[in-house]
């Protein structure tokens, strides 16, 4: 699983470097392009700036050859013997001659021969023209048969760039020019074959512009600040580099090429940035470009789509996981190819069966787990067939708890098969899951609902039976008096006085036992009410016994048994119940000779065990009587419940005699045992503890228990604080118990809101718990008692320790609670304190 | 109460007749309480605030414990985290420690015996 996150989060960013990679390269491919596209356009510009500058300088060696043909010419004809005006006809022939190859308005021609201006195209004002002052006779004079160039210079009548070319003659002065139309387009012929936003510029050798071809309107002093520009780049040589631009006029970046000539002059070629980049019809660049950034686009939203579904996947994964932990076991079974594949395996079966494997091979390895007699079921609950027709009949989730060996313990386990036709239409998976704890405490709590339940079928059951064994019981004597009642009468009509009396004894008898009888069930409801009390004083128990005995020893005489007593005890005087213990021993010995047939004996044993100053007496009864059988001896105590199988006749009594014997007996704090056999005897055992009458005097009156005799706990309302669980529901059993409304609290905080949620003075007591989370138990009792309420300064508080140091007493009292009880809790105790501190509030609080 | 559970019960120091009075003589009362003894996290808390020398998280555990351990009459256990919560009281986190394992001991013997009631 780590193993998995982690490669899932190097994909993450996999992803990511990729897409970084591929974006750098886009770039760096768009960035090479760029350099490359510059490279060619500079040597592309440079190689076409030089083919213009050649073109150019084969120009001027052109015009240079005409005008020495020119010259030749002349002096050809001049030789001959010509006159000036032979002269001009010859120049006029040779102009349109070279006019008709060359084109018009390329070149003029004239020359000074013999002081005078010969012109092909004559103007005006030549009679006054002073050659001999301009530069272009001087310098052609100078140069004594060389061709001179002289500087570009405006026409003054034309306003046309012009550059006069000029030779001299054979003849002393005569010198032959030729004025060239620098800007006429026809002699920088290639330039026109420029593309539209490309220009060309034409400079001499002081940087002048002589010929400029380009679309842009500039006017000339735009245009020669520009030239200025171009050339001072051009002199310190900063528009070399391929990435060097100049910006124009316009404001757009162009790249400069340029060629300087052998004369000096610069020919200058610029070309937009833009249109080297990209050309303006170039559709492949803008198809290119346009599917370069789809695809990077694609994968950005590919590797987003990726991220998110990996982020949902991850968390989907963790549910997954964490579903899975609670079960030891997870299989998917294949329906089609019957078999299985651990998902989880349990570490004990890992060596026992493959990972994957045939289901029936898988089946038989878990029939050693599974519990022995519960193993058919499963098998034929999760036979590969019993799947199917659970997934024909659309059950989807089914399953049941059973026994599964752990070791060598059984534990509870959960077995599920799960079904999904649209996840996996031919397989389930079946998973296991301990369920130990929750299955034992569910049948912990099956077993307590069903004792409660048998418990009051059980009581029900026995009063109905009690009520019919009473009513037969009532009647035998009912009718026994009524009987009496009629014979009786019938004497007294005959007057025999005798036989009335004898009736009359006999009605007396039997409305005793009826009185008895009633005696019994209303001490027995009583009882049940829990209004019965000990009613202690000074007592001779040797004396008690003896007098007893005697009575019984009469009947038991009378019926043919035999009566012993012994009583070995060294304090007679005692501190006791006396009618109580009359009363057991009344119920004891009746029982023993009412259940014993003639012949039979009943022992009375007393003894006495000291024990420093409390003193246990036992008293046992025994008989060789008829006995009782096991099972009527475990109900014995029970109320309402009558051994039927005692004995043939009918028996007198009402079957609730041993219960109050035990009520009885508990009632004083003492135990009572019987061990009986059937046909053989029974022998009871009762153990009190009394006090002899000495250390009865030494001891001082309880209050406690004084107070506590009226005491009515139904209808009474305490907090309990326990932080915990098990603590507080015991505490709250033992209190509910004695029919007392409980509200808990889990640590002080809580108490304090429990507290002041409740209607003023419907609390109480309060049983705090010393140590608890939050808020600690002095801590909450110092809040209560610091709150604004009638009642906070009264209700009793009492601490719940298991500190029974003095100092942990003294914080109790200072932290203003009342008393304090001890951990464990004693019940007596607990019942002692509250009785005390509610009695004293209640004495208090009658004034609010 | 069957003997046999009662035998139990006593081996492992359980004074089943105190236990029995403060259930009000509801042995079902009794048993459900004992059973939930092993739910208690006390045990572990007490064993890892040990571990990390922590000793007011372990008296706080102990204490508690001690408490349980008293209501469900527990004897034998109850004396000694009683011990050890005297230990711990008084700050002597080392001789705490070494009275563990003999509680341990104790404390595992009573979930067996538990488990077996069960």
């Amino acid at each position: 699983m780590k193993m998995r996150k982690i490669n899932r989060r190097r994909g993450n960013i996999l992803n990511g470097l990729l897409l970084l990679f591929e974006a750098g390269l886009l770039a760096l491919g768009v960035f090479l392009v760029r350099i490359k596209l510059l490279q060619n356009a500079q040597s592309l510009g440079m190689a076409l700036a030089h083919s213009y500058a050649i073109e150019e300088q084969v120009n001027m060696n052109t015009l240079e050859k005409n005008l020495t043909l020119a010259s030749q010419f002349v002096n050809d004809i001049i030789d001959e013997g010509g006159d000036p005006s032979m002269i001009q006809s010859g120049l006029s022939n040779y102009f349109s001659k070279l006019t008709n190859v060359n084109g018009q308005g390329q070149v003029d021609f004239y020359a000074v021969i013999d002081g005078e201006i010969v012109a092909v195209n004559p103007w005006e004002g030549d009679a006054t023209y002073h050659y001999e002052d301009t530069k272009w006779y001087q310098a052609a004079l100078e140069a004594d048969g060389e061709s001179v160039w002289g500087d570009a210079y405006r026409d003054a009548i034309t306003g046309q760039q012009i550059i006069t070319i000029s030779k001299s003659l054979n003849r002393e002065g005569y010198v032959l020019a030729m004025d060239v139309y620098i800007q006429n387009d026809i002699m920088h012929n290639t330039a026109q074959t420029l593309p539209e936003d490309c220009s060309y510029f034409l400079c001499d050798e002081n940087g002048k512009l002589l010929y400029s071809k380009t679309s842009r309107k500039m006017d000339s002093a735009t245009l020669e600040s520009y030239m200025e520009y171009l050339m001072a780049g051009v002199a310190d040589g900063s528009l070399l580099d391929y990435d060097a631009f100049v910006t124009d006029t316009d404001g757009f970046n162009r790249g400069v090429y340029y060629q300087k000539m052998d004369n000096g002059w610069t020919v200058i070629l610029t070309i937009p940035v833009r249109h080297i980049l990209m050309g303006d019809q170039n559709t492949l660049v803008y198809i290119l470009v346009g599917l370069a950034s789809l695809l990077f686009i694609v994968i950005l939203f590919i590797t987003l789509i990726d991220s998110v579904r990996s982020r949902s996947m991850k968390k989907l994964d963790d549910t997954v996981h964490m579903l899975g932990n609670s079960f030891y076991s997870i299989y998917r079974v294949n329906l089609r190819d019957e078999t299985y594949e651990g998902i989880k395996i349990y570490r004990d079966l890992k060596d026992k069966i493959p990972a994957k494997g045939n289901y029936e091979i898988f089946m038989n390895t878990l029939r050693t787990l599974v519990k022995p007699s519960t193993y058919r079921t499963f098998e034929e609950s999760f036979s590969l067939e019993s799947i199917r027709e659970r997934i024909a009949q659309g059950i989807e989730d089914y399953g049941g708890d059973y026994q599964r060996l752990f070791g060598d313990t059984y534990r509870w386990v959960n077995v599920r098969t799960l079904y999904n036709r649209e996840v996996v239409p031919d397989g389930v998976i079946l998973c296991f899951r301990d369920v130990d704890e929750e299955k034992r405490w569910e049948l912990q709590n099956t077993i307590i609902l069903q004792d409660a339940l048998d418990a009051a079928q059980e009581s029900t059951r026995a009063k109905s039976e009690f009520f019919r064994g009473m009513s037969h019981d009532m009647r035998t004597p009912l009718n026994a008096v009524i009987g009496c009642c009629e014979s009786a009468e019938k004497s007294c009509q005959d007057g025999d006085t005798e036989k009335v009396r004898n009736y009359l004894r006999k009605i007396l008898f039997s409305a005793n036992q009826l009185l008895e009888l009633i005696n019994d069930i209303l001490e027995m409801s009583r009882m049940e009410a829990g209004k019965q009390k000990l009613d202690q004083r000074e007592m001779d128990l040797r004396q008690l016994m003896t007098d007893v005995a005697d009575i019984f020893r009469d009947k038991a005489q009378e019926e043919g048994k035999k009566l012993d007593v012994s009583i070995d005890i060294q304090d007679p005087v005692v501190w006791g119940d006396e009618k109580k213990i009359i009363q057991i021993l009344n119920n004891l010995l009746s029982n023993s000779i009412k259940y014993s047939n003639p012949g039979a004996s009943v022992r009375l044993d007393v003894r006495q065990f000291r024990f420093q100053q409390h003193s246990k007496y036992q008293i046992v009864v025994e008989d060789t009587g008829i006995g009782m059988s096991e099972d009527f001896l475990e109900k014995l105590f029970d109320p309402y419940s009558r051994e039927t199988a005692f004995t043939s006749r009918p028996t007198i009594g009402t079957g609730l005699g041993m219960t109050i014997v035990k009520s009885l007996v508990q009632q004083m704090n003492g135990e009572i045992s019987v061990e009986s056999k059937l046909g053989k005897g029974s022998r009871f055992t009762i153990t009190i503890p009394l006090d002899t009458a000495e250390s009865a005097k030494e001891q001082i009156p309880e209050p406690v228990r004084e107070e506590g005799r009226d005491f009515e706990w139904s209808g009474r309302t305490i907090l309990v604080a326990e932080d915990n669980e098990i603590n507080l529901e015991i505490l709250s059993e033992v209190l509910k118990h004695l029919g007392v409304t409980v509200l808990t609290a889990v640590n002080g905080q809580e108490a304090v809101q429990v507290f002041l949620d409740s209607a003023p003075f419907s609390i109480d007591a309060v049983l705090m718990d010393m140590q608890m989370p939050v808020m600690d138990g002095c801590a909450a009792a110092q809040t209560i008692r610091g709150t604004e309420r009638a009642d906070a300064a009264g209700t009793p508080i009492i601490a719940v320790t298991a500190n029974v140091f003095a100092e942990d007493i003294a914080r109790t009292s200072q932290a203003g609670m009342n008393d304090h009880i001890s951990k464990p809790i004693d019940n007596g105790v607990l019942r002692k304190t509250l009785q005390k501190q509610i009695t004293e509030w209640d004495r208090k609080r009658r004034r609010f | 109460m069957d003997e046999m559970k009662r035998q139990l019960l006593l081996a492992e120091g359980v004074d089943v007749d105190e236990a029995m009075e403060r259930f009000m003589g509801n042995e079902a009362l009794m048993m459900k309480f004992l059973l939930r003894f092993p739910q208690d996290e006390n045990f572990a808390k007490l064993k890892q605030a040990m571990a990390q020398g922590d000793t007011a998280a372990a008296f706080e555990a102990a204490h508690t414990l001690k408490g349980v351990a008293g209501n469900l009459s527990m004897k034998t256990f109850f004396r000694q985290v009683s011990d050890i919560v005297e230990e711990l009281r008084s700050g002597n986190l080392a001789e705490a420690e070494a009275k563990m394992p003999d509680l341990e001991t104790v404390y595992v013997k009573t979930l067996d015996m538990l488990r077996q009631l069960a």
